[in-house]
């Protein structure tokens, strides 16, 4: 085993993210320097293999890790990658991974669930358009991500972290903007990109911050470890700080925990991106699952769980955090409510799925949110599965209102279905699904009492009520009921996939019940089995070693039933709400919907007028400074100004007047500026020298 | 090494003046050849084969005889080569290689036979002259790299924008005797002042020494001293105002702020760079900008330590303040070119806060910066040129879907732009990291502005790039277009591979190029006054090597 070949050390793990980057380097070069050398069903086969092969060495590194008695850790040192200077002002990054606990959950999770939907992709190929090219350039955008993904979880320092964050935002934009061909695509990929490189560079100034905060106590270093054990070995952190970032009421830990959030929000952007195109499907549904599941999510997920030292040291990043969280929670579960895209409402809910993992990272409920992930990358793998198998059998549509009575022709996968739903919607007790979302309320419940945590908690609980309602809804609608579908589809071809299809669906559907056993609470298991199971959250134990999760059972018993009792009750609620609307609907229900529903529709478009004030604004004075500036030094006669030329003001006189002259373009305008330029300069190098 | 008798030992010497020689054989030739056949001379396809020979060669004679065995582990210069030139004068012929310039003359050498190519179908008018002065500017180049007495640097430099001006004054485009007056103009006023502080330097020195000496050190073997030998007041108590560093290094930065180029003193760059032909674009990016933030690292910073730490604060926030204005102006700007120059500003704000963060690993970064600012933006504008070369136009607006015609060029511009942008993986991303690093350590607040401006150009460039790549294809002109072939393909892997060479695994460069600093540092260090300002803002920590 890896251990017993090199010690502490494990050269192994390498193999780990190197398979699906290999892959996707692979696969890129010839797409694009030797278009069509490989067949589809071979880029598939190579891509699966690769992330097969990364999946069997994540399982044989975790059992070593697992059986490595005293060993928390298992490290990979490859070479130095950046370094530079010596003392405690040296930049030293090694090329170095790291097994511990945490990163050995995240490696297998999105190694297996990766390797799950890229074999669904394989197998199910009318998901893709049609060309040889595309589906080549799917499976190497998605071998990318898992990779770089990996290399995320498994990063030793801040620096090849910071890496593994721009592969996995740029594989993220070239997946959104698959369809780059047409308008749309392009656009979804452009601000995916955007939103990603804001994320860089909310990473880069924390990293260099944390950099920074160590250098200054002697104990500089980029290694995770090593910046976690510094800071938390630092007696009040925040009293050793440098003068200059402690000063404007911020503490530098805050301003590094608001990078990191910035860093996080980042992430959440790109499913958002992802969700608002889902409506008329401009980013492929393969790759929208991805970025739900096992990348985007699970990404997110891990670095606000890997920087809980920073958090727990800086209350106020963590309450934005929260915020953000409960906000992405509320506003991700209405909107999943109110779309009509069956990959929309997925997307949407992923959104809202990310949201209680960042409530649970604030609270300190770090546990919470790992399962949370971990049970969210298995029912949501399941439902993306069911949800393309639909699309698919009905020829590319993606509105429910065209759907309905599905589930008499799909079966199975309306089995595959109502699992995930349980488990999304964490009203059956015994799913993943339910317990990971439990220990997310708990979280809440048992947070300080307080403005903002007494408005968390019942937040978490309208969003559990929103998402049994919109996922009862998608069944309903899609599965249940009459049929409307579309013109060209022939019922009589609606049919469940082929087995081995069924084999991934029904793996996930296992895992998304089965998983239950990762994270058993205590509670529930003293109450099945009268207290004969010690321990029985293995998942919390296990993380002990590398973060630092909250107690476990923070809660009595009365509390933790109060709140089991809550969300059940909320699930209910949701279930129903939906069932009444969507299957009974009765005529009263649906009159007093109805009323609702038209204010609804009369106020939204005011309402999104008026939220869009802000941005038009800011686009039309862009576009007048834009013109402003452009125009400088160019001699328009006033008539070909166009409609700005009295609404500049005085930036065009300005511009008309001062700066024209000088920008002219003749030699002596702008050799006169020069000159001038250069004298100031001169003038102001010789007085700041005299000081 | 077996580089053979006549190389061996004189291996920069080669280097330094092979492509000039090679352009004087060929003048001399063509006039050979047309006094005695009466024929009109060489023809320029034979300049050009010509030429390219000789550039390949001296790359690869750089890289085999001098960047090969360069002993990362060994401080000080190596393959020195000294000799009296105008002893009189105190101009000696002393060129060395170190840390500092190694990977500097790789790259000039690099670029030349690249943009050889780039323009093998694109110059026809004058193509014997455009080849003349290209070789002149390569050997120009080489000598300011090389160059470690003062005035030899100077004269280098002279030739250089000499060169650079006929390229862009006779073979730019429709703005050509605009812009390469300007690019005159400006220069010209940089080098009158560069000139004027050599001169106080050779006085003092003389004053010093009563012998006229321009070395920047003491030759190996030799005990004459060298300009960091020499005493230089920290401000004018004592000594005349003009003797001072203050003075001195104002003279000096001014010179090279021209050339960097330093908002307000930028004028001449978005011009030249729009006017210029696309091989006098690339050179001027990748080597001519350069060519500032060398003489500030090799000259001005150990020359004159105490006003670098006065002014660092000020130059920090100037730096800051170009990559604002620069970012700004590209969000705008429609011409592919300008943007690139404008680029090239905010890469250079990121340099400068490195260089005078006055910490090693700024000015490890700052190195870094240069070679990453050649490549990065070189490939970028030789690819832009392959573009104009096919449709007669840079304007993003005239393009729109390249994705579909081009998808080789695409993905290779999608390559250069990230890694000028500073993505991580890139050589763009270890020198702003570096940067940044040391900028965090002295003036946190405004880094992180640079941080903001870095994004604010990354978006511009985002947006050019979408809307020339991606999109349905709105012109019809577009969709018959030819990707890369080749040839192409093939000089711009030549630059794409060193980037992401550096990015992936920077440390074997990182660690030939840090000793060097770690000398120039010292020698900062060594000649501050005890007295003199320090260089942080925060006040807190002393400038130099800590």
């Amino acid at each position: 085993m890896l251990n017993e070949l090199a010690g502490q050390t494990a050269a192994s793990l390498r193999m780990i993210p190197l398979p699906p980057l290999a892959v996707g380097f692979l696969l890129a070069m010839v797409g694009i320097f030797g278009r069509g050398a490989l067949s589809r069903r071979t880029v598939a086969v190579i891509a699966v293999a690769g992330l097969a092969a990364s999946f069997i060495v994540s399982v044989i590194a975790f059992s070593d890790l697992v059986f490595a008695g005293e060993t928390t850790a298992l490290v990979d040192r490859i070479a130095i990658w950046i370094g530079a200077g010596v003392g405690s002002s040296a930049l030293i990054g090694d090329l170095a991974l790291r097994l511990d606990a945490l990163s050995a959950a995240f490696s297998l999770v999105i190694s297996g669930v990766g390797l799950l939907l890229v074999f669904y992709v394989a197998r199910l190929p009318e998901l893709l358009p049609s060309a040889d090219a595309d589906a080549q350039r799917f499976f190497a955008l998605a071998s990318f991500q898992v990779g770089m993904s990996l290399l995320f979880v498994l990063a030793d320092n801040l620096l090849l972290l910071m890496l593994a964050f721009l592969g996995v935002g740029l594989a993220s934009a070239l997946l959104a903007g698959f369809r780059h061909v047409e308008a749309e695509g392009s656009r979804l990929g452009g601000r995916v990109l955007m939103a990603g490189r804001v994320g860089d560079v909310a990473l880069l100034v924390a990293s260099l911050l944390l950099f920074r905060v160590l250098a200054d106590t002697d104990a500089p270093g980029t290694g995770l470890a090593q910046v976690r054990g510094a800071l938390l070995g630092l007696e009040g952190a925040a009293a050793a700080l440098p003068a200059w970032a402690g000063s404007g009421g911020v503490g530098l830990l805050d301003a590094i925990g608001f990078c990191l959030v910035l860093a996080t929000a980042s992430l959440l952007a790109q499913l958002v991106f992802f969700a608002g195109s889902s409506a008329d499907s401009a980013a492929p549904l393969p790759g929208s699952a991805l970025m739900q599941t096992v990348t985007g999510m699970a990404v997110a997920g891990y670095l606000v769980v890997r920087f809980d030292f920073v958090f727990s040291e800086a209350p106020l990043a963590a309450g934005a955090m929260t915020g953000l969280g409960m906000a992405a929670a509320l506003v991700g579960a209405l909107f999943a409510c109110r779309v009509r895209g069956i990959s929309a409402v997925l997307a949407w809910s992923s959104v809202s799925q990310l949201g209680l993992v960042l409530v649970a990272s604030g609270m300190g409920a770090q546990t919470a949110a790992v399962f949370q992930v971990i049970s969210h990358a298995f029912f949501k793998g399941l439902l993306l599965m069911a949800a393309g198998v639909v699309v698919v059998a009905i020829k590319g549509e993606y509105d429910m209102t065209r759907m309905g009575n599905l589930g008499s022709r799909l079966t199975l996968t309306r089995i595959g279905f109502w699992i995930g739903a349980f488990s999304l919607a964490g009203g059956l007790p015994l799913t993943a699904g339910f317990f990971s979302i439990q220990q997310v309320v708990i979280a809440t419940r048992a947070a300080d009492p307080g403005l903002a945590h007494g408005l968390i908690y019942p937040g978490v609980l309208f969003t559990l009520a929103l998402t049994a309602f919109y996922i009862v809804r998608l069944i309903l609608l899609s599965l249940y009921g009459e049929t409307r579908l579309p013109g060209h589809v022939h019922w009589d071809e609606v049919e469940d996939p082929e087995p081995p299809i069924l084999w991934a669906m029904g793996s996930l559907a296992s895992l998304s019940i089965l998983g239950a056993v990762i994270g058993f609470p205590q509670f529930w298991a003293d109450f099945f089995f009268n207290g004969d199971i010690e321990r029985s959250n293995s998942l919390h134990y296990f993380l002990a070693s590398g973060v630092d999760p909250a107690p476990e059972t923070p809660l009595d018993a009365a509390q933790t039933w109060a709140v089991s009792g809550s969300t059940v009750l909320m699930t209910v609620l949701g279930f129903s709400a939906a069932i009444l609307g969507y299957a009974v609907r009765p005529a009263r229900l649906v009159a007093w919907v109805h009323g609702p529903q038209r204010l609804w529709d009369r106020v939204a478009p005011r309402l999104s007028a008026f939220l869009s004030v802000p941005i038009r604004l800011g686009r039309l004075a862009g576009q007048r400074i834009g013109a402003a500036v452009r125009d400088w030094g160019r001699d328009r006669p006033p008539a070909e100004a166009g409609p700005h030329r009295t609404s500049a003001g005085l930036l065009r006189l300005l511009a008309d007047q001062l700066i024209k002259q000088v920008q002219s373009g003749f030699v002596q305008h702008s050799l006169a500026l020069s000159v001038t330029g250069s004298l100031a300069l001169l003038a102001y190098f010789l007085w700041a020298g005299g000081h | 090494m077996g580089l053979g008798p006549y190389v061996e030992g004189h291996v920069l010497s080669w280097v330094l003046f092979m492509p000039g020689a090679t352009a004087a054989l060929l003048l001399l030739s063509g006039a050979l050849i047309r006094g005695v056949f009466g024929s009109s001379g060489l023809p320029g396809e034979v300049w050009r084969a010509v030429a390219l020979g000789s550039t390949s060669l001296t790359c690869l004679l750089v890289i085999a005889g001098v960047v090969a065995p360069f002993d990362p582990e060994k401080i000080g210069l190596q393959w020195v080569e000294y000799a009296d030139w105008l002893p009189a004068y105190g101009v000696q012929y002393f060129v060395a290689v170190d840390g500092i310039n190694l990977y500097l003359v790789l790259l000039t050498t690099l670029m030349l036979p690249l943009v050889l190519l780039a323009s093998w179908r694109h110059i026809e008018r004058s193509l014997r002259s455009f080849i003349f002065f290209l070789l002149i500017f390569e050997s120009a180049v080489l000598g300011v790299f090389l160059s470690f007495n003062v005035l030899f640097f100077h004269l280098s430099w002279q030739l250089a924008l000499v060169a650079m001006y006929f390229i862009v004054g006779i073979w730019g485009g429709r703005e050509r005797v605009f812009a390469a007056t300007k690019f005159l103009l400006y220069a010209g006023f940089g080098s009158m002042l560069m000139w004027v502080v050599i001169l106080v330097l050779l006085r003092l020195n003389f004053e010093a020494t009563g012998a006229p000496g321009l070395d920047l050190v003491s030759p190996p073997g030799s005990d004459r001293p060298g300009l960091l030998d020499l005493s230089i007041a920290a401000n004018d108590g004592g000594v005349e105002w003009w003797q001072s560093q203050t003075w001195l290094f104002v003279g000096f930065a001014l010179a090279f702020a021209v050339t960097l180029p330093l908002v307000p003193l930028h004028g001449w760059f978005p011009a030249a760079q729009a006017a210029a032909p696309t091989a006098g674009s690339a050179l001027l990016v990748a080597l001519g900008l350069q060519m500032g933030v060398y003489g500030l690292l090799r000259f001005a910073l150990p020359l004159f330590p105490d006003a670098a730490a006065a002014f660092a604060p000020t130059i920090r926030a100037l730096a800051v303040m170009s990559m604002t204005y620069a970012g700004a102006r590209a969000l705008w700007e429609q011409d592919l070119r300008r943007t690139l120059a404008y680029l090239a500003i905010v890469q250079l704000g990121f340099i400068l806060l490195g260089l005078f963060s006055l910490d090693e690993v700024g000015l490890v970064g700052a190195v870094m910066g240069s070679l990453s600012r050649g490549l990065t933006l070189g490939a970028c504008v030789l690819l832009v040129g392959m573009l104009e070369e096919r449709r007669g136009t840079r304007l993003v607006s005239a393009f729109g879907g390249l994705v579909g015609p081009m998808p080789v060029f695409v993905f290779l511009l999608g390559i250069a732009l990230l890694a000028s942008v500073g993505v991580p993986g890139s050589s763009g991303f270890v020198f702003e990291l570096l940067a940044l690093a040391a900028g965090f350590e002295v003036s946190p607040w405004l880094a992180a502005a640079a941080c903001a401006a870095g994004l604010m150009v990354g978006l511009s460039l985002y947006r050019g790039y979408r809307r020339l790549a991606f999109g349905p294809v709105v012109v019809e002109e577009n969709r018959g277009l030819m990707d890369l072939e080749w040839r192409e393909r093939a000089l711009i892997l030549a630059l794409i591979i060193p980037i992401l060479g550096l990015g992936l695994y920077p440390n074997p460069a990182l660690r030939r190029i840090e000793p060097s600093v770690l000398e120039v540092a010292r020698q900062m260090a060594e000649r501050r006054s005890p007295d003199g300002p320090v260089a942080t803002s925060a006040g807190s920590q002393e400038a130099g090597v800590r």
